[in-house]
Formats: C-alpha cells, sequence, structure tokens
C-alpha cells in the first residue's frame, strides 16, 4: 500500500469502528450544513428572479397607493392594482426626456383565475416574451397564452374563452365577449409564463362603460441618473405615483430576509453545536485510546503522523456530513416549494454544484481541524512512558 | 557480538523516588531476563532503554544505530530503528484487523514492506488470524503478534515489558518460543518479569533490586 493517504484510511476505520456516533455526528452537521445550503440555493434563485422580472423595468407609472402593491400587482401580477391612471395625463410622462421604453399595460380580468393583460405588441419584445406558435394578436378579443397558463387552463390555438370581471374573478362574467387564442408564448420571466395577453384594445372593448386608462405604465429610463430623479419629478407634479422596483425589492426582500435569518441563526447553532459535540467526543476517544497512539509514537510515528491519524476522523465526519448536506438539498426545496406561495415559482436547480457549497466545505474542514486541536494537545502531552504501562 | 551497551544509569521521579541501574551489555542472540519485585524498576529500565522515558546521566548504545544521551529526547529514528518494543499489554487498534494493524505500524516505523513479519506468522501458524479484527483474539494471539509487530523494521534489540505475566503455559511458552527464534536470528531480547517460567527460558537474569528512597 502507498502510505501517502495512510492516515485518511487508518481515520476512515476509526470513525466506521464507532459508527453510531459518527453517523450522529454526521446527520448533525448534515442538518446544520443543508440548512444553510437550502438557504443560500432559494437566495440565489430568488435574487436571479427578481433580476429576470425585473429586467428593463426602472420605473413603474400608477395610481397612488401603496408602492410595494403597485410592484406586486403591476410586475409580479401577484397583487390588486392600486388603481387606473389617466391615458392623457400619463402620456406626457411616457414621452419625457431620459425614458427609453413606455410599456402601458392595462387589466382588469381573470380567466379561471389567470390575469388577463392588455398591452401593446412592443410589450413582447421588451419583455422577451417569444412565439413558441400561432401568431401575435392583430385585433381585439385575440390572446397569447403564456406556456404555463396554457398547460394550467388547457388552452391551445382556436380555442375561445371569456374572462370574469375582476381580479378574483368573481365579479360577474363577460358573457358574449369571448377571446380567442392566436398563439401560445414563452419567457424567461415565470411571471409571464402565467399570464394571457391580449391588445389593450381587448381591454378596453370588455370595460366599455368608462373611459380609456392604463392599469400602469412600465417604464425603461435611458440613464441610472433618470432612474434616479425621474420619480421624485413624477411625484411631485403628477396626480399619480413613480415607483423605483429597486427600492421596493430591497423593501420586500428585508421582509422576508426576517425569517431567512431567523433560519440561518438556527442552522448556524445547529452546526455550532454539531462541532462542539465533534471536539468534545473525539477529545473523549484521544483519551481512551492514548497508549494506542502512545504506541504508534513508540515505534517511531512523528508527530505529523500522529496528528494526521486524529485530524483525519473529524475531517473524514465533516466531509462526509457536507455531503449528506448536499444530499438533502432535493429535500429541502421540495418542502420550501410546497410551502411557499404558488405564485414564486423558484426555478431550483436540486442537484447543481455552487460555488458557495465548495465554500461550505472549506469551512467545514477547517472547523474540524479546529476540533482536532484540543485532542492533539491532550496526546502531545501524554507520557508515553505512563501510558504503556498503564494495564 | 553487542548489540546493546549501558553505562550505569540512574532515574530519578518528580515524587523523589530515584532508582539505579547497573551497566547492561546483551549480545546477538543473547536472551536476558530482568527479574525483580513490582517497584525495582523493571519498566522503568526498559522505558530508558526504549527512550520513552528521558535518560538523566549515563548513556544507552545499541551498536550501529546511535546512542541515547542524557536531557535528550530519543529521536523517533531510534524508536524505529535500533529498539523494539512489546508493551505489557498487547495495545491493538480494534477498528482494524490484525494485517492492517501491522501495516500501520510499518507506517509508523517508515518500512515499506511487512514481509518479514508475514513470514514469521506463516512460521507460527498465527496467518489465519490476520484478517481478524483483535477483539476476536485472545490474549495469547495477541501477545505473540505483538512480538511479531516489534520485529517490523528489523530492530537489533526487541525489548518486552511482562510478555508472559497473563498467559497459560501453553501461551506462555509459545511466545517465549517465538523469543527465542528470534534470538536465533541473531536478535538481542531483553524483558523484564516478574515470571519464572520467563526467566528460566532467557539465558541471563538479571536482578534488579537497585530501589533508593
Amino acid at each position: 500500500m502507498r502510505l501517502s493517504f495512510a492516515s485518511a484510511i487508518w481515520a476512515f476505520h476509526a470513525v466506521k469502528h464507532r459508527w453510531g456516533v459518527s453517523l450522529a455526528l454526521i446527520v448533525m452537521l448534515s442538518l446544520g450544513w443543508g440548512a444553510l445550503m437550502g438557504l443560500q440555493r432559494i437566495q440565489r434563485a430568488s435574487d436571479s428572479v427578481m433580476e429576470i422580472e425585473l429586467q428593463g423595468i426602472d420605473v413603474i407609472l400608477s395610481a397612488k397607493g401603496s408602492p410595494l402593491q403597485s410592484l406586486l400587482a403591476n410586475v409580479f401580477h401577484a397583487d390588486d392594482p392600486t388603481g387606473n391612471v389617466s391615458i392623457q395625463e400619463v402620456e406626457h410622462w411616457m414621452h419625457y426626456p431620459g425614458v427609453a421604453k413606455a410599456l402601458p399595460i392595462a387589466y382588469g380580468d381573470t380567466y379561471k383565475g389567470v390575469r388577463i393583460v392588455g398591452c401593446s405588441l412592443d410589450y413582447f419584445d421588451a419583455r422577451g416574451v417569444l412565439l413558441t406558435s400561432g401568431r401575435w394578436p392583430k385585433a381585439p378579443m385575440e390572446a397569447v397564452v403564456g406556456y404555463r397558463a396554457a398547460e394550467r387552463l388547457g388552452l391551445d390555438i382556436g380555442d375561445t374563452f371569456h374572462g370574469a370581471h375582476g381580479i378574483e374573478g368573481d365579479a360577474g362574467d363577460h358573457d358574449g365577449q369571448d377571446y380567442t387564442v392566436v398563439g401560445l408564448c414563452e419567457s424567461p420571466s415565470q411571471t409571464s409564463n402565467r399570464l394571457i395577453f391580449t391588445l389593450l384594445s381587448s381591454v378596453w372593448e370588455v370595460h366599455h362603460e368608462g373611459p380609456k386608462e392604463y392599469t400602469a405604465v412600465l417604464l425603461e429610463m435611458e440613464t441610472p441618473m433618470a432612474s434616479l430623479l425621474y420619480p421624485a419629478l413624477v411625484n411631485r407634479k403628477s396626480t399619480f405615483m413613480a415607483v423605483s422596483p429597486a427600492i421596493e425589492v430591497n423593501r420586500l426582500r428585508s421582509l422576508l430576509d426576517q425569517g431567512t435569518q431567523w433560519l440561518s441563526f438556527l442552522a448556524y447553532v445547529l452546526t455550532a453545536v454539531s462541532f462542539g459535540t465533534l471536539a468534545l467526543l473525539l477529545w473523549i476517544q484521544v483519551k481512551e485510546r492514548t497508549s494506542d497512539y502512545a504506541l504508534l509514537r513508540s515505534m517511531g510515528g512523528s508527530w505529523f503522523q500522529i496528528i494526521s491519524v486524529v485530524a483525519w476522523q473529524n475531517l473524514w465526519i465533516a466531509f462526509l456530513g457536507w455531503l449528506l448536506a448536499w444530499t438533502w438539498q432535493p429535500i429541502w426545496i421540495s418542502i420550501y416549494t410546497f410551502s411557499g406561495p404558488s405564485q414564486w415559482d423558484i426555478p431550483l436547480s436540486l442537484i447543481a454544484w455552487h460555488r458557495a457549497d465548495v465554500g461550505l466545505l472549506g469551512w467545514s474542514l477547517v472547523l474540524s481541524l479546529v476540533c482536532s486541536i484540543a485532542p492533539v494537545l491532550y496526546l502531545r502531552k501524554a507520557n508515553l512512558h505512563q501510558a504503556l504501562s498503564s494495564v | 557480538m553487542q548489540l546493546l551497551r549501558t553505562t550505569p544509569l540512574s532515574y530519578l521521579f518528580p515524587q523523589g523516588k530515584q532508582l539505579h541501574f547497573d551497566e547492561l551489555i546483551v549480545s546477538a542472540g543473547e536472551m536476558v531476563s530482568l527479574k525483580g519485585p513490582s517497584g525495582s524498576g523493571k519498566s522503568t529500565f526498559l522505558h530508558l532503554l526504549s527512550g520513552f522515558l528521558p535518560l538523566q546521566n549515563g548513556k544507552v548504545e545499541v551498536i550501529g544505530k546511535g546512542a541515547l544521551q542524557p536531557k535528550k529526547e530519543a529521536s523517533p529514528d531510534w524508536r524505529r530503528k535500533a529498539v523494539g518494543f512489546v508493551p505489557q499489554r498487547p495495545f491493538f487498534w480494534n477498528s482494524l484487523t490484525v494485517e492492517q494493524n501491522l501495516q500501520m505500524s510499518a507506517w509508523a516505523k517508515k518500512t515499506d514492506t511487512l514481509d518479514s513479519a508475514l513470514e514469521i506468522c506463516e512460521r507460527l501458524g498465527l496467518s489465519s488470524l490476520l484478517q481478524n479484527k483483535p477483539s476476536e483474539l485472545s490474549t495469547g494471539e495477541l501477545q505473540r503478534l505483538s512480538i511479531v509487530r516489534s520485529t517490523l523494521g528489523n530492530a537489533p534489540i526487541v525489548l518486552a515489558d511482562e510478555p508472559t505475566s497473563s498467559l497459560d503455559d501453553i501461551n506462555a511458552s509459545k511466545v517465549l518460543s517465538l523469543f527465542h527464534d528470534l534470538a536465533l536470528e541473531g536478535k538481542g531480547i531483553v524483558f523484564a518479569t516478574h515470571d519464572s517460567r520467563a526467566s528460566v527460558a532467557s539465558h541471563r537474569t538479571v536482578l534488579m533490586d537497585s530501589l533508593i528512597l
């Protein structure tokens, strides 16, 4: 046998020999690390979703109300709108210097709980919505359906449906005003995949009793400075409000982060307890087996050899704990996905490696080495004469 | 041919007890027993020769392998190449098989081959035990394997502490026979014992009665 990894082999046998204690430690470590890995994954996935959903939206113009509600309603389509804005008034601000693109949207109806969003054809291009089959709507009452919505509703090209009034669909049907599906679409935005799109004129046709209004206008600004200054100007000089999604996302994140921080704290506590136990158990084991280690020294074993046998035992447990933590990920993420809000369809890669996982492995190995210090110091002090005289 | 040579030695314990030992010379093929009552310093003398206790004075020399000097810790090389040690209790790693224990010892002694040890096992009929865990073996079997282990690295001197004290007659006789074989190969054997079976089997007995309070 080549002896370069010999200490790792002897240590592995020692870990295996006391398998009950080792397994308990590995499971404890894996629960702590696993929770941290899972939280990191969810955080990353959530950041990625936010980035995609907010791509090209620097400002939202909508009726006055809660800015966070406006963001959730007009970008994530997960809340009621704050109201409508007059087209005449908002047109001026849509063409204001510094505005690169303005995408008006109007909605108020749903079909079986799926929101029907009226928009201009520019919207599809700007939001990266691609046609997978059929064509774009050309006339009022023609619709293209996001692929997830189509799956859920069983809609295909040529099908017809009529919307129900109201965001919850509980304010009566628009009988006799059927939409016809003319296309199916797909987008990197999970939200867009869950919507039905039609032309703005369709929404106004269905709601012909009132004046033509937009629910919101999504703006892309030419410069970051414009994104910063424009909302303040609008809020000062108009009857509606300008919302900065970046600010609202931070506010939303800080609300969500409180729960995440508690979970992280518990995971860190669990990990700390695990490593404390690891240090204590190795110390007890080394104390009980002092004569075995002393024998290695009596045969000329160097300190490096002795330390490596001790440290490798902890390294194995830390590595196996980390590996098990990684294998927990599909379970953690399944629990999160089932318990999370259905609108947040976070695309999590269940088996993907992440750089942060390797970082945790590094920490795990370093901490396990730290846990080996006390046992090694104990052995350093151990007296060969006494250790080998004990009967 | 002389293998081991010591000057008179003394050792003062922190509690104030002091032991004196006369000079000792061991030749190749010689089996020397150290006999004396409990507390007479048999184990302490062996531990001084092994380098487990630092010499406070005098000199211990294994011809061709170097010498232990007062106040200096024995080098790992001394423990690997000059002496092989058999503790009173046959310590083995229970997590490993007997063969893995031998491999681990070879690793500690930085010797690449187990061939000579395996050959001794073969000769003694211990080969069938190599894949067993130590907990599955009797004390006599473990003691013999412990002696085989002490030969790894081919040190010229084998030191043993009470090698037969907990063994029945049959096992004690096997252990002593193994020492004889090693002596016949040219090694010098020194063992501490209060077991008359062992002292009778040795070529020479040194009485240890040098306790000074």
